[in-house]
């Protein structure tokens, strides 16, 4: 090892410290990335990032029956129903989140994007049949795309399943199991 | 503590004959309040090390328990009280047992010499430093006891590390200690602080050059004593498996961690009283603080704030620095700081001599380097200033969460 290079790595390890302390405590100055999900959540901070793939949901208004969804869904989440017949009308359209697997699969497939991800992820039941989301109240007409013409602008996304959900999630953070059997009747009955 | 205990026979009329009694009561007392103290520090200091950790790695920290989770560590120290106390099959079981309290011990011994206020130590030895570096080896000796007895080879393995990383370490913190004896002229500790001024150009860090690099020196050189990061290699949880206390569960474990905790505490203390001033005020001469008791407590308040600084540091550096591999560790203490070291040394000695002939160069020095500090400090503030500007995420300045 020669002088100079004795000196250069004095040289380099107290600078590079120096500058490393300086982005560490640059770090300090700065509001942590963790959000403390339910129970600290600040408002007008959005809890997922934009991309997120959520619920799917679907906007019946623009939806045109056309299956591709149910066809491209790799395990069979997607049950649409179309009745036959002059008068076309969409009669079922469920999706069971419980088998979902988030793959995106079907938003790709759709052509008028009617089916979509959406921000909400807070859905958990005690029930497993509740995990599957009935769309059609009553029977609908699907929709008729027209040529060189501008898609109708649906609903904004995550109202329609959000209005379906409720705030199921919350009510679940909150349950309180039910109170166990009387403990002096349980021991009444063993020694009987 | 033999004038204050003079002066507690004194004033309850009580013969000489007692003093004996006394001052074993007086050590007693002083010991419990040390113990105290140093076990709330490590407490204390692991919560806050954790939210400092997170800080610094965009997380939040332990927040949970109480007030921006301040009572974490007491649930931790519950936790560890509760856990089964294991000692594996085939240990030593006596070196087992008994190595957690040495390095415990060795730790806490120091307080004997580190002083709180202008008369509040232990015992103001004239050989305060030679002993601070003698019974540190306690500590040596309880890890490497904890490495064998444990009959685990990633206990070995990290009690061997340890032994060697702290007794080579010891040379140049020895070393850089020397060149502020020089000036100093004493190897009390509270003679060392006696002997520094108030204000911060006064302080032996500023007092020449040699003693400026040598402040870093023995800093960087104490961190790899205490088993810090980035010199953590015998406990180096990522390559083995936590090192000596791998085989430790319970409070047994927890021991070890108030040692390593309660060690930031000892080389922050000694830092300060050597370095950075001790219990000096500015501006108060050491006569009238040593008749006021407020001044005292004062005194005990600015020697806290300075040694819980270098304590800060120490953190910040574990959570920026990577771990060192053996072999620089080595080639770190034996190529470089050893030698520049014993440079430092007679450096200071030209100093020293050069200001009893010269006072005035003295003075100037003092100044130029206490600027440089000062100029030093500003360019961090702008580098900091740097990096949250030209980051893409816009920053926002929130301390608690």
């Amino acid at each position: 090892m020669s002088f100079s290079e004795y000196f250069e790595n004095i040289k380099d390890s107290v600078v590079s410290i120096f500058e490393g302390m300086a982005v560490t405590f640059s770090w300090m100055l700065r509001r942590p990335h963790t959000i403390q999900y339910p129970d600290r959540v600040e408002s007008g901070r959005p809890i997922v990032q934009q991309k997120f793939r959520g619920i799917l949901e679907v906007d019946l208004n623009i939806c045109t029956g056309c299956l591709a969804c149910q066809r491209t869904c790799p395990i069979g989440v997607i049950m649409v129903e179309v009745s036959k017949g002059t008068e076309r009308y969409i009669t079922r359209f469920d999706i069971e989140t419980s088998k979902c697997m988030y793959c995106g699969l079907c938003v790709e497939a759709c052509p008028t994007s009617a089916i979509r991800h959406t921000g909400e992820f807070a859905f958990s039941t005690n029930d497993i049949r509740k995990m599957v989301l009935h769309f059609v109240k009553e029977p609908v007409r699907p929709h008729k795309p027209v040529k060189d013409a501008e898609p109708p602008a649906g609903l904004p996304v995550g109202s329609i399943v959000r209005e379906m959900i409720g705030n199921r999630g919350e009510e679940y953070v909150q349950y309180t199991p039910p109170p166990l059997p009387d403990a002096t009747n349980k021991t009444n009955k063993e020694s009987s | 503590m033999l004038e204050l205990s003079d002066k507690i026979l004194e004033s309850f009329g009580l013969s000489s004959q007692y003093s004996l009694v006394v001052i074993i009561i007086l050590f007693f007392v002083y010991g419990l309040f040390a113990l105290t103290f140093g076990s709330l520090f490590a407490g204390i200091t692991s919560w806050y090390e954790r939210r400092i950790a997170g800080r610094m790695q965009s997380r939040i920290g332990p927040n949970r328990v109480g007030y921006q989770g301040f009572w974490q560590w007491l649930a931790d120290g519950l936790k560890c009280w509760f856990k089964e106390d294991i000692i594996p099959k085939d240990t030593d079981s006596v070196l087992f047992r008994i190595a957690p309290y040495l390095v415990f011990t060795g730790v806490l011994c120091t307080f004997v010499v580190i002083p709180f206020a202008p008369s509040v130590v232990g015992s103001d030895m004239n050989v305060g430093l030679v002993y601070i570096i003698a019974i540190t080896a306690l500590v040596v000796a309880g890890i490497l006891m904890a490495g064998w007895a444990s009959d685990s080879k990633w206990t070995l393995f990290g009690g061997i590390r340890s032994t060697a990383q702290m007794i080579s370490y010891e040379i140049p913190v020895a070393l850089s200690l020397i060149v502020v004896v020089i000036p100093a002229g004493t190897l009390s500790l509270q003679k060392i602080i006696i002997s520094q001024g108030g204000a911060p150009y006064n302080w032996y860090i500023f007092h020449n050059p040699a003693a400026f690099v040598a402040f870093f020196i023995y800093f960087t050189s104490a961190l790899a004593e205490g088993n810090r990061t980035p010199f953590d290699l015998p406990e180096a949880e990522s390559e083995l498996v936590a090192g000596y206390n791998t085989e430790y569960s319970g409070m047994r474990f927890l021991f070890f961690l108030f040692a390593e905790w309660m060690n930031l505490y000892v080389i922050g203390g000694i830092a300060t009283a050597v370095f950075l001033g001790g219990w000096r005020i500015p501006g108060i001469a050491y006569e009238v603080q040593m008749e006021s008791i407020w001044l005292q407590f004062a005194g005990f308040i600015v020697y806290l704030i300075k040694a819980l600084i270098l304590v800060n540091v120490i953190i910040w550096l574990r959570w920026t620095l990577p771990r060192l591999r053996i072999d620089q560790l080595m080639i770190m203490c034996y190529k470089y700081l050893v030698p520049i070291s014993i440079l430092l040394i007679i450096v200071s000695i030209i100093f020293t001599i050069l200001y009893e002939s010269v006072p005035v160069v003295g003075l100037v020095v003092r100044l130029l380097l206490f600027l440089l500090g000062v100029v030093i400090m500003i360019y961090f503030s702008y580098r900091v200033y740097y990096n949250i500007r030209n980051f893409p995420d816009k920053t926002y300045l929130k301390w608690m969460i």
